[in-house]
């Protein structure tokens, strides 16, 4: 209630002294974008310096500024483009758009550009949110050449990788499913390719992303831990290009340019694995099969003076397969169209119809009896409006509100042959409807002190047609000696309800407080504090961490609760020399409610109880995350540190005792460095350590069932702990080689790299074993030991 | 599936490789180990008692031989090596429920379990097949059945050939578990058995024991616990469940069997 009063006060405050100046104002107002190709610019900063105001272009590079009349110099910049300073003399509306052009050294002499970064890291009220330049993320040496935003950001600070080599992440002692990864405001329910070892982001398809760990504004929700927003580009609208790489695994093309020139284009991009070429070349592999594929397109158009229309879409498929007995793939597909409107120079609203599905299917094919072919899928369909009301430089409001229905299907399975002995069958689909409405109020109280506070309300139902199971005594596990086990159906007419079409059965909603403020100590320093609360209402099931594809995602119901977390976090914030230096040290502390997690022995396979396979816990998390970052000069790149726990608790494991979270390293460390030698030649490193992973260990052995590998018996759930993790990666850029003075349409480089350089060879997992003399040994795997590779990339 | 999933996973690294580590694990007190079956074959119904040992202890397991066994208040005598056996004879029946009594070293330990009967095995049947893949050519085996038991009604299978070098039945496919719940009910079936093919002359022979719901859980996991080591690719290990009360590990089965012999012709 206190939070609420605060909330109205300084809502009321912010109002009233913009009414009283409302009517000597004029707005500045237009889009800020890259003067190659055109491409909206997304974060970037247009300042009056002398008024020390300041706001940012949204997601589509629109921005508004109100002042009072008169003459004043406007500063635009953007991370990795030269700042333009433009005077205007401002006696009525202007609509000012803007063409950067990214730095170069050869242009560092023009007067009125300079290239000093701004110190909008420190001066804006976002926190434990983090940006990466895709282009800085290309110099990063990663795992076979592959570019790659996740495995870029896993180099961040309380993000860490979900096992060596691997795409899935954990944030800030979140699960793997705690994240909302979207493209184009698509959710993509699968982010990985082949078992997690690759995203399905393909870098030359990206324009920008960011990621939330904390203070996650209102507008996003679904997930308790990160925001990992990817957009990808609109495509060049001044003239063809051509883009592409050709790597050891796989190879990428983009080609993109104008519909209409200067008024829309268009962009597609594809790309192709091909590393089951080598597979032949082995015994073990030569009947396997493996290969992903995916297609990014997107087009857009400008329709007049206040509207643009967007349509995007990405398809990928992964197959993968054994012989003729058995395969699996699984694939993402996302569609958004959007149409941006301006009402007036100081209203803009986007409204966005999207699509997104995920799809696994699963072959089994033994004999002309013993075959089957099992799949599931998730639709989710929602329509999105979002309103940003520039009220002032000081004062700005966003608001909206989304729909979406979502359909599971948990599962269908269908004989290959008719001859075979195994059922046709399917899982009834389960049905929801979700809404969510959200606004915050972005406030600069006074020249120190600035805010962003707001809420977003979610209420999710779940919809017939469909059925749930009915459980004696309404429990869905029981605890028999001491195994909890999937609770006791009733029979007969009282085993199911079941719902009629449309019909509402459940409904859960919360209510989610979001607040960021920034206290400013002086132009480069500042100290911030956060609080968000978060709901999820869908939850992945998996019973092994790696993305295998066989995981699915089922609602909160009458049985599984929705899961909630609430965070805080603070933090300082300098930047130092010039603004070139970057550095934040932030303490955060997270409580996790409803979490869900597997039962031991639970089974997840074409099984409708799955609420008698689950049972709810809580977790928590907190800890400390240092940063330090240098975006311009010759050497570039972050030194990141972080300090931190996360475990978990659930009746009936570990005796209801807490525990460690799987992946809760108390140590993660990287460092990341790219050192430009001169205009061809720049060279790349990494180095990252980490506490070894938790792990539940071995305390005796048994025999039984006359077997000679022994029975194990464990002890603590995660008790134990792997041994660390490190290792360093290198690479060198080549670039072609450029005559003086003459201006080259065509570009390329050659990027060779090596991942884990001193062949460090980190624990990929333990197994129980015998020595050939029967003794019992424990073995430790590893995979990625002194990996090269070799990537050549080319623009025309 | 989970052979593909390293042969990717190889694949993919070029140099998956592994070492061995030591570990200290602590010294804990050692557990009872139970082994109790109720068969509805002749004399075939045993208790097996031994105790755990430290994960790095030499292999050779304690055999419990001072411990009082009942069954449904028969006693089960030992026999030597921790080998309980009942009075000559003994039949367990079909529907009927056992009760397992244990008293060791001043604890109690119980169970229970009810026979489930077996399905409808009513003959196996041959058919040539060329080489496919990984197996070479050579006659498979099908069975022809026939289950009118409502689901879910749970079976324990194991196959192999008679060892003429030995004397005695070679168990080749172990522990192959299934249930009825995606079988055609009330009708005549034909089920091939899959990766399996042999030689004219071969005396095949297999075994069907249907088992309850807590020896289809016990073996469930069982089957799986080696792949329950940490990593992303494993699922979180987990002690294999027990119907056991009192404290020890292991299971009480009952078994209806059902055993079959075909000479591939």
């Amino acid at each position: 209630m206190k939070l609420f009063r605060f909330f109205l006060f300084t809502f009321l405050i912010a109002f009233s002294s913009n009414l009283l100046a409302q009517t000597k104002k004029f707005s500045i107002s237009g889009e800020v974008r890259d003067v190659q190709n055109g491409e909206d610019l997304i974060g970037a900063v247009i300042s009056v310096p002398s008024l020390k105001v300041g706001v940012s272009t949204n997601a589509y590079g629109f921005y508004s500024l109100s002042l009072e009349p008169g003459n004043y110099e406007v500063e635009i910049s953007y991370v990795g483009y030269q700042t333009q300073k433009i005077k205007i003399e401002l006696n009525q509306n202007i609509r000012l758009p803007v063409s950067l052009k990214v730095k170069e050294k050869e242009l560092n002499e023009v007067v009125v550009k300079t290239d000093k970064p701004d110190a909008s890291n420190v001066q804006s009220n976002k926190m434990s949110v983090v940006k990466l330049d895709i282009k800085q993320v290309k110099k990063i040496p990663l795992l076979l050449g592959e570019l790659d935003i996740v495995k870029a950001v896993q180099l961040l600070p309380g993000i860490q990788q979900a096992g060596d080599g691997n795409t899935l992440f954990v944030v800030r002692g979140g699960n793997v499913d705690h994240n909302l990864v979207l493209l184009d405001e698509a959710v993509v329910y699968n982010p990985s390719h082949v078992l997690g070892f690759f995203s399905v982001f393909n870098g030359d398809a990206i324009k920008d992303f960011e990621i939330y760990k904390g203070g996650i504004p209102s507008n996003y929700g679904g997930r308790l831990a990160s925001v990992l927003d990817v957009r990808m580009k609109d495509g060049n609208n001044k003239r063809l290009e051509a883009s592409g790489g050709i790597g050891l695994l796989s190879s990428r093309l983009t080609i993109e340019g104008p519909i209409v020139k200067e008024k829309g284009s268009f962009m597609i991009s594809g790309r192709r694995s091909y590393f089951d070429l080598f597979f032949p070349f082995s015994d073990a592999t030569k009947d396997a099969s493996a290969y992903f594929g995916d297609l990014n397109l997107k087009a857009n158009m400008i329709l007049g003076k206040n509207d643009k229309v967007f349509v995007s879409g990405y398809a990928g498929r992964d197959k993968l397969g054994f012989g003729k007995f058995f395969g699996f793939g699984w694939g993402n597909y996302t569609g958004t169209i959007r149409w941006n409107h301006l009402f007036n120079d100081k209203l803009f609203f986007n409204t966005s119809l999207v699509y997104s599905k995920y799809d696994y299917g699963f072959d089994l094919n033994i004999s002309d009896n013993l075959n089957f072919t099992r799949s599931n899928f998730i639709n989710d369909l929602n329509l999105k409006t979002e309103g940003n009301f520039y009220i002032s430089p000081k004062n700005s409001l966003k608001f909206g509100a989304k729909v979406s229905y979502l359909k599971f299907e948990p599962g269908t399975r269908t004989k290959i042959t008719a001859a075979s002995t195994i059922n046709d069958a399917s899982l009834p689909a389960k049905r929801a409807l979700q809404q969510d409405y959200f606004v915050s109020h972005n406030f600069q109280i006074n020249s120190r002190l600035s805010t962003e506070y707001g809420a977003r309300l979610s209420v999710f139902s779940n919809i017939g047609e469909g059925r749930s199971i009915n459980y004696l005594n309404n429990q869905t596990v029981v605890l028999d000696n001491g195994n909890l086990k999937e609770g006791e159906q009733l029979s007969g007419d009282a085993q199911y309800t079941n719902y009629k079409n449309g019909e509402i059965y459940k409904t859960n909603w919360g209510l989610e407080p979001r607040i960021n403020l920034v206290y400013l100590l002086n132009t480069g320093s500042s100290i911030k504090a956060s609080y968000n609360r978060m709901y999820q209402y869908m939850h992945l099931i998996q019973n092994v961490t790696a993305s295998t594809g066989q995981e699915f995602w089922t609602p909160t119901d009458r049985y599984i609760k929705p899961q909630s977390a609430d965070q805080f976090a603070l933090g300082f914030f300098k930047n130092t020399l010039n603004n070139t230096i970057e550095l934040s040290a932030e303490i955060y502390y997270k409580w996790m409610n409803n979490t869900v997690e597997l039962r031991n022995g639970a089974d997840i396979q074409f099984n409708e109880a799955i609420e008698a396979q689950v049972v709810s816990g809580v977790g928590r998390a907190y800890g400390l995350e240092l940063f330090a970052r240098k975006q311009s000069g010759k050497t570039t790149g972050w030194l990141s540190y972080a300090l931190s726990k996360s475990e978990r608790k659930a009746d009936y494991i570990n005796n209801g005792e807490w525990y460690s979270f799987r992946f809760d390293r108390r140590h993660y460390l990287s460092l990341v460095v790219n050192h430009e030698l001169n205009n061809r030649i720049s060279l790349g490193a990494n180095f990252v350590y980490a506490t070894g992973e938790a792990y539940t260990e071995a305390s005796q052995r048994y025999q039984i069932l006359g077997s000679n590998q022994p029975s194990i018996y464990y002890g603590a759930r995660n008790g134990a702990r792997l041994p660390d993790y490190h290792r360093m990666d290198l690479s060198i850029t080549i670039n072609r080689k450029k005559m003086p003075n003459v201006i080259y349409k065509n570009e390329s480089n050659w990027v060779i790299s090596i991942y884990n350089v001193y062949g460090r060879k980190n624990a990929y997992t333990l197994s129980y074993e015998n020595d050939k003399n029967g003794n019992p040994i424990i073995q430790k795997w590893y995979l990625f030991t002194f990996v090269p590779s070799v990537t050549y990339n080319f623009k025309f | 599936m989970k052979r593909l999933l390293y042969f990717l996973v190889i694949g993919i690294g070029f140099s998956a490789c592994k070492d061995q580590i030591t570990i200290d694990i602590p010294n804990n007190s050692p557990i009872l180990v139970v082994e109790a079956v109720v068969s509805s074959e002749t004399d075939s119904s045993f208790v097996k008692l031994s105790l755990s040992s430290n994960y790095y202890a030499n292999p050779n397991y304690s055999k419990v031989e001072n411990a009082v066994v009942k069954i449904n208040g028969i006693d089960f005598i030992h026999k030597g090596l921790g080998l309980y056996k009942p009075f000559d004879g003994f039949v367990g029946k079909v529907d009927s429920t056992y009760e397992l009594k244990i008293e060791h070293e001043n604890k109690t330990y119980t169970s229970s379990s009810t026979m489930v009967p077996m399905f409808r095995v009513d003959s196996l049947s041959q058919k040539f097949k060329p080489k496919e893949g990984f197996l070479p050519d050579g006659y498979s085996i099908s069975y022809w059945g026939f289950d009118n038991r409502k689901p879910i009604k749970y079976t324990y299978f194991q196959a192999g050939i008679w060892d003429n070098e030995n004397g005695k039945d070679s168990i080749q496919t172990n522990l192959v578990l299934f249930d009825n719940n995606s079988i055609p009910l009330n009708q005549e079936y034909v089920f091939e058995l899959p990766f399996t093919r042999f030689n004219s002359g071969t005396l095949f022979f297999c075994i069907f024991r249907s088992i309850d719901k807590a020896m289809f859980d016990f073996l469930k996991e069982y089957s799986v616990q080696s792949s329950r080591a940490p990593g992303p690719f494993k699922q979180q290990p987990a002690n294999l469940p027990s119907n056991i009360k009192g404290g020890a590990v292991g299971y009480f089965a009952t078994y209806d069997v059902k055993r079959l012999y075909y000479l591939v012709k």
